[in-house]
């Protein structure tokens, strides 16, 4: 590995290839996307409407009392390491005096479509991530506000002046670029990341930055002496791929700046899941049971945040000898109810052996969607 | 072991107990059922630890004894023997030896020491249940036990005595049905949950006599003539159901059921497999029932009814009206309403004096 390390050493000057001095495509030179992310838009929303929560550590999900977890936090509270996803008794005990809300996903979604209301009125090309979350394709219409630059500072203007939120917006010659620059200089933040500007911007930033970098594959990268993007950048193609598989070849091209997928706004998800791959094996029932159960509070979050509902619930277990199994039930109604994934969750993990076995993956996902807008509304509040 | 017995009596024995033994088991016992002579009756036994069936009938007994044989290939050879009467013996190398007219088998069985020793429940605070009444009840809820394995507290009806009277309950969360009879004799006690199967099997019981209903710490108890049913009690808590039983719907609609029953079931046509929802439209003396789906198209149903209300609009699974409708028995029935978020409760309307009532919740459209 060391002695093939100066070879491609030269790579590390070549800045991101634009496809437009390639091929000589103007339209390809003028490509500009904005990934516009909302700064912490569920506790924005409570706190805009009551000035007594401003400036206080407030956590909306779950009660503390409760087994549920913590859908979003402000940013005040996050300073005391609460984090999306925690079960709201322990963001309790690390903020005991933060103001625990219980979400109200009716008032998010219509804040939501006055936010993506004013973003149409930028571009016809808009594609939503999220609720809170979207790219925006400008590369047609940001010559009339002279830069994409203007046209980005309007945006977030009108969203400040409009809705009373901020919003962080970065601009990139594509998709991968925008959106690490949105998170570059958040909250309220405008990241501009020229074309000739990519390969500067990326390389100090570490590897986790990049789309498909979890934190088990960052820890492998960083094993193998890569800590950022700018590292990765020095090797080849064919050693990425060795290392990392078929992933190895896109990472290689990420590093470089080079994203070609386009701005959608016809997307249409078909399964949706949350995989975590343990630097430890998992031994214990408990430990497996516990980690299904939060992989299942996740996806039903992600649910709720794209307004839909599933019919089907999957969960994937790959014990320690890599043998990976699936197992999947069909609901008789569809739901984003975190309680019914996470139970059926818990009875396809019993299907397998997990926790019989050691597991270095566990998996939760779920398909077979419903939009959200037809929903069989439940009897027992509970979840029963 | 040796013994005569008819072919028929052996049959209607054999039968029921098909729905006990687990078909697809880890467990080879458990595909078996446990055959036993003794004082001039033939004795039968099946069970899948959670629900068990026990029965017997006539017989010849030359030798007592017992043995525990493949369930569903000794119904099959039964079935397929043509003499009426059939001598069974039990043969040293424990296999059981079958000799019906022409037909010689003999198929391996497995000890009787190998079955599962079967719970007993004591005789003392035996109760007398008309068993027409109580197939009836069944009937009238189990299409709302739960069938999903996550909900393990759903998957069985609530069986609740009161003082001269039986409830039976069952919900899957999103519609509910109730059921309550008099029942001479009952004193209220804390209601139990019988499982989904032992509710299926009951019903399959054929007497016109009285069922007698026991129950222990663990288990309930149902014998009628020479057969008995005994579960175990399902663990969990039931819901708060008198809770969901709205009392504030105001609004009322009176339909002739067999015609609702198939309107819905027209425009249910035009639903997706997993988008089911019919949205129902109620104006003076109307109902509009209107399914659609981006990819099959629309339909529209029309249907007069007795209703003086204000114009109300709900969504509605087809499957969950449909069954309700099903189970009820009467020309017409009324729905309760309020809006389209609140729960639709369904009531036969001139009936008997049964209390019946399905709560269905509404889809949001």
């Amino acid at each position: 590995m060391r002695e093939r390390r100066p070879k491609v050493a030269s790579a590390a000057i070549e800045e991101a290839p634009e496809p437009a001095s390639e091929n000589g495509l103007a339209a390809a030179r003028d490509r500009r996307i904005l990934h516009c992310d909302m700064d912490c838009f569920y506790a924005a929303v409570h706190m805009r409407d009551d000035p007594a929560l401003r400036g206080k550590p407030v956590v909306i999900g779950g009660t503390p009392e409760g087994r549920g977890v913590v859908a979003a936090a402000s940013y005040e509270v996050r300073a005391f390491g609460v984090r999306s996803a925690m079960p709201a008794a322990r963001a309790k005990r690390l903020c005991p005096d933060a103001v625990f809300l219980r979400p109200d996903f009716g008032r998010y979604r219509s804040e939501s479509a006055q936010i993506f209301e004013i973003f149409r009125q930028f571009s016809d090309l808009v594609q939503p991530v999220s609720i809170d979350e979207a790219y925006l394709d400008v590369s047609g219409v940001w010559r009339d506000y002279g830069s994409a630059t203007e046209l980005a500072k309007r945006l977030r203007a009108r969203i400040l002046e409009e809705r009373g939120l901020t919003v962080s917006v970065g601009v990139g010659p594509n998709r991968l670029v925008a959106k690490i620059a949105s998170d570059h200089d958040k909250p309220d933040g405008l990241t501009v990341v020229s074309p000739r500007r990519v390969g500067r911007f990326l390389a100090p930033l570490p590897a986790r930055k990049l789309p498909g970098v979890g934190p088990v594959t960052a820890r492998k990268l960083s094993s193998l002496g890569f800590e950022t993007i700018g590292d990765l950048r020095k090797e080849t193609r064919e050693r990425l791929e060795q290392l990392l598989g078929g992933y190895g070849g896109v990472l290689y091209r990420y590093a470089r700046g080079i994203d070609e997928r386009p701005v959608r706004i016809d997307r249409v998800r078909k399964s949706l899941s949350s995989e975590t791959t343990y630097a430890r094996d998992l031994a214990t029932e408990a430990e497996v049971r516990a980690e299904v159960a939060r992989l299942a509070d996740g996806v039903a979050a992600s649910l709720e945040k794209r307004e839909l509902s599933a019919g089907t619930v999957t969960v994937k277990v790959r014990y320690s000898d890599f043998e990976t199994v699936t197992r999947s039930l069909t609901l008789s109604a569809p739901t984003s109810e975190a309680s019914v994934l996470r139970s059926t969750a818990l009875v396809l993990l019993a299907r397998t052996d997990g926790g019989r076995r050691p597991v270095r993956l566990l998996g939760v996902g779920c398909s077979n969607f419903m939009h959200g807008s037809i929903e069989q509304l439940r009897l027992f509040s509970s979840g029963t | 072991m040796e013994v005569r017995v008819k072919r028929s009596n052996l049959l209607s024995e054999l039968i029921p107990m098909q729905g006990i033994v687990e078909r697809r088991t880890t467990i080879p016992v458990l595909s078996h059922i446990l055959l036993r002579a003794e004082n001039d009756r033939l004795h039968f036994a099946s069970t899948d630890l959670d629900v068990s069936l026990t029965s017997s009938c006539d017989a010849e007994v030359a030798s007592q004894g017992s043995i525990a044989v493949q369930a569903r290939k000794f119904l099959e050879i039964i079935r397929a023997v043509g003499a009426e009467e059939v001598h069974l013996e039990l043969k040293e190398e424990g296999r059981l030896r079958i000799e019906a007219g022409q037909s010689d088998f003999k198929i391996n069985g497995l000890a009787s020491e190998d079955f599962p020793t079967l719970p007993e429940v004591p005789e003392d605070g035996e109760l007398s249940i008309p068993f027409a009444l109580l197939k009836q009840a069944i009937g009238r809820i189990i299409f709302a036990v739960s069938t999903e394995e996550s909900r393990f507290q759903l998957n069985g009806a609530l069986l609740k005595l009161k003082d001269g009277g039986l409830e039976l309950v069952a919900t899957d969360g999103h519609r509910l049905a109730l059921v309550e009879n008099d029942l001479s004799g009952a004193t209220a006690s804390d209601g139990v949950l019988v499982p989904r199967k032992a509710l299926q099997e009951l019903q399959r019981f054929e007497d016109d006599g009285d069922l007698r209903f026991r129950k222990s710490e663990h288990h309930l108890s149902f014998r009628l003539g020479s057969r008995e049913l005994v579960c175990r009690i399902l663990e969990g808590t039931f819901p708060d159901y008198e809770r969901v039983i709205s009392k504030e719907n105001d609004k009322q609609a009176v339909f002739d059921k067999q015609a609702l029953s198939q309107a819905v079931q027209r425009a249910a046509l035009l639903t997706g497999d997993r988008a089911r929802a019919v949205r129902l439209e109620l104006t003076s003396g109307n109902l509009v029932i209107t399914a659609a789906n981006p990819d099959l198209g629309e339909a529209t149903e029309q249907l007069p009814c007795e209703y003086e209300g204000d114009e109300l609009k709900i969504g509605m699974n087809p499957d969950y009206l449909v069954h309700f409708l099903s189970a009820v028995d009467t020309e017409n029935i009324r729905l309760d309403l309020k809006d389209e978020n609140t729960q639709c409760i369904g009531y036969p309307v001139d009936g008997s004096d049964t209390r019946y009532l399905c709560v269905i919740m509404p889809m949001r459209i």
